[in-house]
C-alpha cells in the first residue's frame, strides 16, 4: 500500500448504482482491511454528490 | 447515519459572504476550518457530504481550496472513496486527478456503457492516469448479461466485476434502511466482496 493510502473513485452515468456500490465498499473495506492489514483503519467517504 | 453540515453549505456561506472578494487567506482558512468541521467520524470510517450543487457565480477558487483540503486529509487515511457526481465533470474539473483506482460503474443499458467509454476517452484526452480501472457492471441478471457483454465488447470495455440485480436494494431504499446492511450472503454482497479483494490485491 502506498504511503498515502488508496484513493478509489466511482464514476458513471446517473442512476447506475454508484452510491450503492460505494456504501457497500466502505462497509466491506473496513471489515476486510481490518482483517488483511490487522490494523484499525479509517475510511472517509467524500460523497461528491451535489444533491 | 446523519450528517450535521455539508461542505456545500460551507461553500455557499463563503460565496455569499459580504464583500464578494476573491478567496483571501482568511476565507481560505475559514473554508478549511469548515471542511474539517464537516467531517463526521464513525467507529470505522469518516464521511464528508459535499451537499448541494453549485448555484450562481464562479466556484473555481472555492472548489480549488476544497480539493486541496480533501487531498491533504486523504493522506491520513488508508482508503478514500469518492462517490463522484454523475457524468464526466469530475474529469474536466480534475477532481479525480490523483485516483489510484477508478471504478466505472455500468448497468446493462447502452447509455451507461457509452458513458463508461467516454470516461475512458476523456481521461485519456486530459492525460489523467489512474493506477487501475475496474469496470463494474451493476444490476446484472442471467437474462441481460449476454447483451451487456456484447455492448461492452463493442465499446472496448472489459468488465472486471458483475454485481447481480438485488431486489432488496429497492426494498431497503423504500424503507430508508441503509443498503450497506444487505445480508452478507446475498449475491450482491458477495460480488462486492470480490471487488474488495481486487482492491486489496492492488493495495
Amino acid at each position: 500500500m502506498s504511503a498515502k493510502g488508496i484513493t478509489i473513485a466511482l464514476s458513471g452515468k446517473g442512476g447506475v448504482g454508484k452510491t450503492f456500490i460505494s456504501s457497500m465498499l466502505v462497509k466491506r473495506l473496513a471489515e476486510h482491511a481490518a482483517f488483511w492489514l490487522s490494523t484499525p483503519i479509517r475510511i472517509p467517504t467524500s460523497l461528491r454528490r451535489w444533491a | 447515519m446523519s450528517v450535521k453540515r455539508s461542505v456545500g453549505q460551507s461553500r455557499e456561506d463563503i460565496i455569499n459572504a459580504p464583500m464578494r472578494s476573491p478567496v483571501t487567506n482568511s476565507k481560505q482558512e475559514h473554508l478549511e476550518q469548515a471542511i474539517h468541521e464537516s467531517i463526521e467520524e464513525f467507529p470505522k470510517f469518516d464521511i464528508i457530504v459535499m451537499g448541494r450543487s453549485e448555484g450562481e457565480g464562479c466556484y473555481c477558487a472555492v472548489n480549488h481550496v476544497i480539493r486541496g483540503v480533501i487531498d491533504t486529509r486523504a493522506r491520513g487515511y488508508d482508503f478514500t472513496i469518492i462517490d463522484c457526481h454523475a457524468g464526466l465533470e469530475h474529469l474536466s474539473r480534475r477532481t479525480t486527478r490523483d485516483v489510484d483506482i477508478m471504478l466505472v460503474v455500468v448497468e446493462p443499458t447502452k447509455n451507461s456503457v457509452q458513458t463508461a467509454k467516454r470516461v475512458m476517452e476523456i481521461a485519456k484526452e486530459l492525460h489523467i492516469q489512474f493506477g487501475a480501472v475496474f469496470v463494474v457492471a451493476n444490476r446484472v441478471t442471467p437474462e441481460n448479461r449476454p447483451r451487456l457483454d456484447e455492448m461492452a465488447k463493442e465499446n472496448g470495455l472489459e468488465i472486471t466485476a458483475y454485481v447481480p440485480f438485488e431486489p432488496l436494494v429497492n426494498e431497503y431504499d423504500g424503507m430508508g434502511k441503509p443498503v450497506s446492511d444487505l445480508p452478507k450472503d446475498s449475491p450482491a454482497s458477495r460480488a462486492i466482496d470480490e471487488i474488495c479483494q481486487k482492491i486489496l490485491s492492488y493495495a
